[in-house]
Order: structure tokens, then sequence, then C-alpha cells
């Protein structure tokens, strides 16, 4: 007998309430590819980018066209429980059936179920919950190709630290950069739109400068001293990090 | 603000490397406040939908980049394996780093999708 499981799809591009819909399905066979593992998703976040994506916006970049009769399926990212392992899979022993695992990127993971590449898994222990796994992956391998981005961009010769000034740094990619950075003794300083956004990011992450540029005038922070105007950290009184790295 | 070598640290450090999520006039704002010929890296569009003016980079040298996810795929495995491995340690080490949003039933998928855009919310799933 087929599994049926249900799925959100596309036919076209376009506007979310327009394009998309639910559709039931059928895995065609509960053996995946020799090096790809079924999976039944427990839960997948819904990024930006998937709807830049599926609205086929420039800002989510070059998107492939849907063929007539076809379907897509949005969503690269989840968390789920491995049903069925390929058989190179289960040959190379990481991974199991019944394991809940992390997965980026899959073809399609708002469905209930998804094929991924073992490549594509990270295996989850029970210290971490479901509304974790499901967004860890996508949101801090951006975070690492900033920091890798911003690294090369550096001409040397520079003396660390380096500092960074960042926006939207209440976002859930401002903050991993924030700590990403601050694991590698790099020096933060986040911008962020509004009061309230400065004191919910100092409850999750204190420490770096914010700096609200509601504030009209936040620019005077980044003065230089022959202004005879405070620099940012002579007025502010340090860096939380200062004796770590 | 000028041209000219603007100091952030009490070391003496100069300012040059922004990050953009914005997009518009946000990349303006950054690109007056950084120090002779930074580097502006954009990496989404959260706010304005629109794209950058480039007379804005012209006062301070100011190079712009600007990288989607795409790239990632790009790389080798092994440099795969360590940012899972780097997802890994922040999840465990700061987990309240990976905020939760609302939390929605599968067949409430477009309720989910609007929560993506209100104002100041973190992730959601469904």
């Amino acid at each position: 007998m087929q599994t049926e499981f249900r799925s959100i799809v596309q036919s076209e591009y376009g506007a979310p309430e327009k394009v998309l819909r639910i559709a039931k399905r059928y895995l065609k066979s509960e053996e995946p590819g020799s090096g790809d593992v079924l999976v039944k998703v427990i839960a997948r976040p819904i990024h930006r980018g998937d709807i830049l994506v599926l609205s086929a916006l420039p800002q989510g970049g070059p998107v492939a066209p849907i063929s007539n009769g076809t379907v897509r399926v949005p969503g690269l990212e989840g968390v789920g429980t491995i049903i069925r392992l390929g058989t190179n899979v289960k040959a190379t022993k990481k991974f199991s059936e019944g394991q809940r695992v992390a997965f980026f990127p899959a073809n399609g993971s708002w469905a209930e179920y998804v094929v991924v590449s073992h490549k594509s898994l990270l295996t989850i222990p029970n210290e971490i919950s479901n509304q974790i796994a499901a967004q860890m992956l996508v949101n801090t391998i951006t975070a690492s190709i900033l920091i890798k981005t911003g690294h090369n961009s550096l001409k040397p010769p520079f003396t660390p630290p380096v500092y960074i000034l960042q926006n939207a740094a209440a976002s859930g990619v401002g903050l991993l950069l924030a700590q990403v950075a601050l694991d590698r003794c790099v020096r933060p300083i986040r911008l962020v739109r509004s009061n309230q956004s400065a004191e919910r990011l100092r409850s999750v992450l204190p420490g770096p400068p914010i700096i609200s540029t509601s504030d009209s005038d936040w620019k005077n922070r980044f003065a230089k001293p022959s202004t005879g105007r405070p620099t940012w950290v002579a007025a502010h009184g340090g860096w939380a990090t200062k004796d770590i790295c | 603000m000028g041209s000219g070598p603007r100091w952030v640290g009490d070391e003496g450090h100069m300012l040059k490397l922004a990050y953009d999520a914005l997009g518009g006039k946000a990349i303006d704002d950054l690109a007056d406040v950084v120090d002779d010929g930074a580097t502006i890296i954009n990496y989404g569009t959260l706010e304005s939908g629109t794209g950058a003016n480039v007379y804005s980079l012209a006062p301070n040298n100011v190079a712009l980049k600007s990288i989607l996810i795409g790239s990632w795929f790009r790389l080798p495995d092994e440099e795969k394996q360590k940012d899972f491995e780097l997802a890994l340690n922040l999840a465990k080490s700061h987990p309240t780093l990976f905020q939760v949003g609302h939390e929605f039933e599968f067949d409430d998928y477009l309720e989910a999708i609007r929560d993506v855009f209100r104002p100041g919310k973190p992730e959601s799933s469904y």
C-alpha cells in the first residue's frame, strides 16, 4: 500500500496566497535512492528567503522553471525522523532508522515526508528541541558565510581586534553572526531599529554594544577622536568580551 | 559625515567591515559611518526591497558585496560539515540565540507565512 501524505505545492511562481495549495501525494517507494534517506518531517521553518523564492522575487535569486504538469514543493530545511535508509547510507552506519535529524538542503521540506541526501543530515541530540533543530542550519550557515566573506574582504595587514558593524542585529541571523564573531575575537557593533529591539537583543545576547537607529544622533557614536566627540567605546565603557579575547 | 579615518575603538582600530540585512537606505547609513575603503556585505532586504544607492558608497570608497546562501552549495563537503558542527555547537551552547516564534499546524501554512512578515518576530515553523 502506498503511503499518502500532505504537501504544500505550487505549479507556478507568485504570491503565496495565490499559488500555494495543499496536495495529497504518495510515496512512490519507501526505498530511497542508495545515498538518500526518507525522513518524516516533524517541523520546518519559514524563512523570508523561502517566500522570496516561491514568489520568484529577484532578491531570492534565480529560480528553476516549473514544468507543465509538475509541481514544486518549497522548503529546504527542517527536522524529522529517519524512516528508511538507502543501501549506501546503511553501509556507513552513521545513521539509523528512527533517529532524529536536522536537514539542509532538502528538495521540498514543506511536506510531511521528504527524501534527503545523507550529506544533508545532522543527527540531533535529545537536548536540542524540534523548534531549534528545525531552523538551526540555514541561519548558522548564513552567519558562517558572512564571517568568511567578511574575513576575505579585509585587506591585510589589519591588527586585531577587528570591529564589525551589523544592522538587523536582533534578527535570527544577526544574533548568530554576533555570537560567531565574538567566538572568533571579532567585536560586533550592533544596530537595531528601535529601543524595544535593543532591549530584546540585550536580554538575549548581552555584551557587545547596541545602537538604536531610531535615535536621531546615532551616527555621532562613530565620530573620530579628532572631532572632540567621544568614541563609541570611550562613551560606553568597553567591551564585555575584552577579558576573553 | 565626510571622509577620512574614523576610529571606533579605544585601541585605535578602524571600522572596515559592515553587514547589511535591510537594503536600501540602510546601506547608505552604513556607508556613511564606516571607514575609508570599507566593505559592506549585504545579505537581505528585510525592510526595503529596494536596491542600493551606489552614490552613497563613493564618499568613503566603500565596496558593496551581496551574497545568497546558494554560494554555500559550492563549498567542499568538509567545509559544509564544519558548518553543521558549528550549528550543533551553537544550538547546544547558546540555545536562546535560536528564537522560536509561533508554531502552526500544517494546514495553517498561510497564517504561518503571514507571521513571517510581522515586524520584530523570531522564526516561525509549522
